[in-house]
């Protein structure tokens, strides 16, 4: 309940409801009333330490409010999980869209967007064609390569792996750990991809494609055959988890089957 | 894997195929200072005759207390149609295994037709006194009838005084 000190409780929604500004249109009653009770699914959430769901419901509440205290929770509660990043973007969201926040929570969330803008650690990827768009992923987060050199990415502190791949190299991963404000830079070695034996011509991406060589392991039946028994062995355990899902949960635990 | 097929298909539609009763058995103090123990058997009607001895596993018997109180069994059955036979026998050991239980006083109960797939259904039966012996077949009140309209279920609101519509079908049927 101490981390619950900061957040603003459904009482600050209801007297900072008519003082939400006219970011969107006028939300209806059923709207209103709607997000009131996500509000306070949102706090129920907090109390139960489930902050992700905490997340999800106050966002929605904002969505269907535009009251700028369920934003302010969507931020404060991504701090708490330390998706130190989104936070930021949020708390500057807030910042923006709602210049006349109230005062007070205005103060406190410049004073969190400092705290988080800290945190938030950046990767620099060095060495790469600045003509050539890449498919980045740090994690499974696609990361847009808009052809800045070096491309920066913002990331929460912690373990991380990075992913660098286009058709004319070879897939290039980097793997390590970024402290809370790290600024790193790590240079790309991008392998020119290795088709039919040969290399991409030219080194730039633009050289003609040869298929793959026969003996690779595409064209192998066993590999089809052990991607097509991977295959059905998921699908039963997928279908057989989604059967016992459907099924009805006896109320009481005596229970007998028939 | 045309289990699993359908298995497959009721599972994207959503659909249950088991049917679960709420059983409530409405229990009686015990009647004395020497502890009782009642041992609830839910069985198929159709091949569970009240008068054979009922073997398998069942759920774990309960001692009586100093006030009434209400067993809460639920019974799953991925049939409908049925009908549900229930024995209450009273025992004077905690697992009803001991010889002297061989011959438990039991009261009997048959409730019509009480699952219906993919519905939640609920009956009670009631269970006024610790009986003293196993009453005779066929005479009144042995087994106790708890008749189809009786079993609640797929109703909302306040509850109805029958769970039939007026053509005598359950409001879970279709």
């Amino acid at each position: 309940m101490a981390r619950m000190g900061r957040l603003l409780s459904l009482c600050g929604v209801l007297l900072l409801a008519a003082s939400a500004e006219a970011q969107r249109a006028e939300p209806t009653d059923a709207e209103l009333q709607e997000a009131r009770a996500l509000f306070v699914a949102g706090e129920a959430a907090i109390e139960s330490g489930r902050w992700a769901d905490a997340v999800e419901r106050f966002s929605r509440a904002y969505e269907l409010s535009g009251v700028p205290v369920a934003l302010y929770n969507v931020a404060y509660s991504l701090r708490s999980l330390g998706r130190h990043r989104e936070s930021r973007d949020t708390f500057r969201r807030l910042l923006r869209d709602h210049p006349d926040l109230d005062p007070d929570l205005g103060a406190e969330s410049e004073r969190y967007l400092r705290e988080e803008e800290a945190r938030v650690a950046v990767l620099s990827v060095a060495g790469l064609d600045a003509e050539t768009r890449y498919d980045v992923r740090l994690d499974v987060r696609p990361i847009e390569d808009d052809g800045a050199r070096p491309l920066r990415i913002d990331a929460d502190p912690g373990g991380h792996t990075l992913t660098i791949r286009s058709p004319a190299t070879e897939p290039y991963i980097w793997e390590g750990t970024l402290a809370e404000g790290q600024e790193l830079t790590v240079e790309a070695e991008l392998v020119p991809a290795r088709i039919g034996g040969g290399e991409v011509g030219g080194g730039g991406g633009g050289g003609p494609v040869t298929p793959p060589d026969e003996g690779g392991l595409l064209s192998s039946p066993w590999f089809w055959i052990a991607v097509g028994v991977v295959v059905l062995g998921a699908g039963a355990g997928v279908g057989y988890l989604l059967y016992q899902d459907a099924q009805l949960d006896p109320q009481s635990r005596r229970v007998y089957e028939l | 894997m045309r289990a699993l097929a359908l298995a497959l298909f009721a599972a994207a539609a959503g659909c249950a195929d088991n049917a679960v009763l709420e059983l409530m058995v409405e229990l009686p103090a015990s009647p004395g200072d020497d502890p009782v123990y009642v041992q609830v058997q839910p069985r198929r009607a159709s091949n569970n005759p009240f008068t054979d001895e009922w073997r398998g596993d069942d759920v774990e018997p309960i001692a009586l207390g100093a006030e009434p109180f209400v067993d809460h069994i639920s019974v799953v059955s991925e049939e409908a149609g049925v009908d549900l036979a229930v024995k209450v026998r009273f025992c004077a050991s905690p697992t009803c295994t001991d010889l002297a239980d061989v011959d438990a006083p039991e009261r009997w109960y048959l409730v019509e037709h009480p699952f219906y797939v993919g519905e939640r259904t609920e009956a009670d039966l009631v269970v006024s006194e610790v009986a003293s012996a196993t009453c005779v077949e066929g005479t009144a009140g042995c087994p106790t009838v708890v008749d189809r309209c009786a079993v609640r279920g797929c109703t909302g609101g306040d509850p109805p005084s029958t769970y039939c519509r007026l053509d005598g079908r359950h409001l879970c049927e279709d």
